[in-house]
């Protein structure tokens, strides 16, 4: 499929580097109408979920407080994971960083086989697609938006939302590329439905990230709108999570808690399904838990890792609005994305961009975990003056 | 985990619908409707053998299953086991069947009902339902049936 993904921009493949694509994507009206018209649909759902479910706001409360308490004692939360989860039957393994990982799900699925995905930015995090197809495997996402966006090559521009920026024409012709033939959204996600249904059935391995992790049960919790990850996750017949360490939660009532605060300030709520999954019998479970450089943030960069992945701050962030997931770093993106990819991939990733943040604070105030942004950027600033003082 | 203390628990929230449950009943069904969701209350015990019938002689891929639990709002049903979550996943119109007294006060305890009953089953999975399968990855246009059902009917049996 041509050219390195990280050095894309949209609607080319020319060799530019991270801050050329920035300014390159500020010329892209496609993405502003994209992120504006997701961001009118879903604001408007965000205030209303709040209003009617007031029980929301104080879950989120003490979701921090108790993601507070995992993140200062990780190795505590995650060695009664893994108990729990070998308890229960399921093959468990423990990734320092993003190499380890893929080197894990590879040692796990082999080549030669039908892998379905359900759309995970964890996976993003350590580029598992491109690894599994360059050991010689068919890998298919399955979540309608993450399905174009990998037919067209490029990376998603939101992490709910991927294909955001992209028109029902523009679709109607990428899709035309693997065969999906529809004149308008209804019938092309119609016939996505009958094309993915039979990767499903022969698919040998299913994987998908994980909203938020029970130590209490070992179980993963996942939520969605549109079913695949319940297909991926129960139709093969071995399925593969990749877990990020900070998605742990001392029990099931706080993993119901952290998925519904999500759902909720993302704009959809409730989710059409909820999947709980403690052990695939008959079948195989296997779970990858990941490090990458969560369990040795520094203090301040420490609070990220609260975060639910809602997306909200993307959405409402003056920047993102006029850049998409362009600027932000390699996987993650917007305001969010500057404390992300510091922690997994360095402040080297970040240096130029955190520079391009107005500072406004928006971040901080739309955040159900109350996350202070602009300190975490402000302190990305400091880190990346430093290491080019060096 | 202890069942007994669960147990004792979800007796208490049992409770307190049953003292009101024609309310109760009556957000469940406006929450479903919200969702798009088809709603039916009936007191017919022969409600779920009508349902087989007519989509044997239909042949569409439909389903009929029982809820385990389900909340009252946001409605969300709650069902167990593997085969029936990949049989209900694969349908295009999914019927579930929640007896009222498996309707719970909030999302935590109907979620608690369903785990307790899993545990009891052997059951490995949870899985919830509040609405057909839905998109609007598209332009942000909604399609509903993106890889679920394409209808979801809840069956109230009072
Ligand atoms: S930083 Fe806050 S608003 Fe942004 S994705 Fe994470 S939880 Fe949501």
């Amino acid at each position: 499929m041509g050219c390195s993904r990280s050095k894309e921009i949209q609607g080319g493949c020319g060799e530019v580097t991270g801050m050329e694509s920035i300014y390159t994507a500020l010329s892209n009206r496609p993405v502003r109408d994209g992120i504006r018209r997701t961001r009118e649909n879903l604001s408007k759902n965000v205030k209303e979920n709040l209003k009617k479910y007031p029980f929301l706001k104080k879950y989120a409360r003490e979701l921090r407080d108790v993601k507070l308490k995992v993140i200062n004692d990780l190795d505590f939360w995650i060695d009664r994971s893994i108990k729990k989860l070998e308890e229960n039957g399921a093959r468990v393994f423990y990734a320092r960083d993003s190499e380890s990982a893929r080197r894990i799900v590879a040692e796990i699925v082999g080549s030669g086989k039908t892998v379905v995905k359900a759309k995970s930015v964890v996976s993003e995090e350590i580029g598992l697609r491109d690894h599994l197809e360059d050991m010689g495997n068919e890998v298919w996402e399955t979540d309608l938006g993450e399905l174009i966006v990998q037919v067209n090559n490029e990376k998603p521009m939101h992490m709910i939302v991927p294909a955001l920026h992209l028109s029902e024409d523009e679709v109607i012709r990428i899709l035309e590329r693997v065969g999906i033939k529809g004149k308008n959204a209804e019938e092309c996600t119609d016939k996505v439905r009958l094309f993915l249904r039979e990767k499903f059935l022969k698919a040998d391995f299913g994987i998908s990230g994980c909203n938020a992790f029970s130590a209490e049960s070992g179980s993963i919790f996942l939520i969605e709108n549109e079913g695949n990850i319940r297909l991926s996750t129960s139709v093969p017949e071995k399925y593969i999570a990749i877990v990020g360490v900070e998605k742990i939660v001392p029990d099931d009532e706080h993993a119901i808690k952290s998925i519904m605060v999500q759902s909720a300030y993302f704009g959809t709520f409730p989710p059409s399904y909820i999947n709980v999954i403690r052990n695939r019998q008959p079948g195989e479970l296997c779970v990858v838990f990941l490090d990458n450089g969560r369990k040795s943030t520094d203090e301040i960069l420490k609070e990220q890792l609260l975060c639910v992945r809602c997306g909200r701050c993307h959405l409402e962030c003056p920047i993102f609005q006029l850049t998409g997931n362009v600027w932000g770093g390699e996987t993650y993106g917007g305001p969010m994305g500057m404390g992300w990819s510091a922690i997994t991939s360095g402040i080297s990733s970040i240096e130029n961009e955190v520079f391009l943040s107005c500072l406004c604070g928006k971040c901080r105030i739309v955040c159900p975990m109350e996350i202070n942004i602009p300190r975490i950027i402000l302190h990305l600033r400091k880190l990346a003056v430093r290491q080019t003082a060096k | 985990m202890d069942l007994n203390h669960l147990r004792n628990e979800i007796e208490e929230k049992r409770k307190m619908v049953r003292e009101d449950m024609d309310r109760y009943i009556d957000i469940f069904v406006r929450s479903l409707k919200a969702s798009s969701s088809e709603v039916e209350v009936t007191t017919d015990p022969e409600v779920v053998e009508k349902y087989r019938r007519d989509i044997q002689e239909d042949g569409g891929n439909s389903i009929v299953t029982f809820a385990d639990s389900a909340s009252v709002s946001p409605a969300i049903l709650f069902f167990t086991g593997l085969e029936q979550e990949i049989s209900t996943a694969m349908a295009d119109h999914h019927i579930s069947v929640i007896l009222a007294e498996d309707i719970m006060p909030d999302v935590i305890s109907a979620y608690r009902l369903a785990l307790l009953k899993s545990i009891e089953r052997g059951h490995g999975v949870i899985f919830g339902s509040s609405s057909a399968s839905k998109t609007a990855d598209i332009e942000g246009k909604l399609v509903w049936g993106a890889h679920g059902p394409k209808r979801f009917r809840v069956v109230v049996v009072r």
